[in-house]
């Protein structure tokens, strides 16, 4: 009996954490996939895990930091799904990167060099920020699960290369063109334009 | 050795200095990298203004990571009804 009433608790907690931080990991999910059909399957399957997990649910730690850490496995798993689909994407952004340098590796000018260091305060800039979410969509899935990875969860590299389950080179050989393919896009959209 | 070798042994190309700048970035660099980089980093300019570029893009990143998007992007109220639903079946 005793057992019935605390399943039946943690389910009545479960539905109201839906209410009160739905909307928050729905937002969140949504930012970092930029689809709402994907966000809002994601943040159901939070709710379940987090019924299902509610024993690991510690009072210490406030529910939202909690089914935030659970969202965040989410989306990771997410990209990684995606990633595995798209691995072609990588050889044509590859390709891109290239055209920055010349024959002998060397960069080719654009004219925008100094253009960046003009700006101090452009991470404080709302549409410079819009542009960077732009360019982010815009990296090849497996690049931005390696770019990624590494602020989402504040992990060590090596964990990150196991999880990737990538080499130490190849994980800062993706670093690197995902960083020119970023830099170039930001040129693009945002120095080149303005 | 002729001069030919040694400035191969000396200058990377600006491919590769860049890659070394984000391998920095994760791993330490061996002794002969970091000689490397730093002799080609003090000679080219956009390679040294790639430096920054890099930290302001690291920075981006990771101002897009913690931000948890427009507050207009409500969970439909259907879905949460759904998902409650769920949850009950569970």
């Amino acid at each position: 009996m005793e057992k019935k009433s605390q399943q039946t608790s943690k389910h009545v907690v479960v539905s109201e954490w839906v209410n009160s931080h739905g909307d928050y990991l729905f937002s969140w999910a949504y930012h970092k996939t930029g689809n709402r059909e994907v966000a809002e399957d994601l943040v159901q399957e939070v709710f379940l895990a987090a019924v299902k997990n509610f024993e690991g649910f510690k009072e210490k730690s406030s529910p939202k930091t909690w089914l935030l850490k659970i969202l965040n496995n989410k989306i990771i798993d997410h990209y990684r799904k995606s990633a595995k689909k798209t691995v072609h994407l990588d050889d044509q952004a590859f390709q891109f990167t290239e055209t920055l340098f010349n024959a002998n590796g060397n960069w080719k000018a654009n004219g925008l060099e100094e253009a960046w260091s003009n700006d101090t305060h452009l991470l404080d800039d709302p549409a410079f920020n819009d542009v960077m979410n732009v360019c982010i969509e815009d990296l090849p899935p497996r690049w931005r699960l390696a770019v990624i990875s590494k602020y989402i969860f504040d992990k060590e590299t090596l964990e990150i290369c196991q999880e990737l389950e990538i080499s130490k080179t190849n994980y800062w050989q993706v670093l690197h063109r995902a960083k020119l393919l970023l830099k170039k896009c930001l040129e693009i959209n945002w120095f080149g334009a303005n | 050795m002729n001069l030919e070798k040694i400035m191969n042994i000396m200058l990377l190309s600006c491919k590769e200095a860049t890659c070394l700048i984000e391998k920095k970035a994760v791993f330490p660099l061996t002794f002969k990298e970091k000689c490397r980089l730093y002799v080609h980093v003090k000679m080219c300019v956009v390679c040294n203004l790639y430096q920054q570029q890099s930290k302001t893009i690291e920075k981006a990143l990771s101002k897009w990571i913690n931000t948890e998007g427009a507050t207009g992007d409500l969970l439909p109220p259907k879905t949460k009804e759904r998902i409650i639903e769920k949850i009950k079946e569970d």
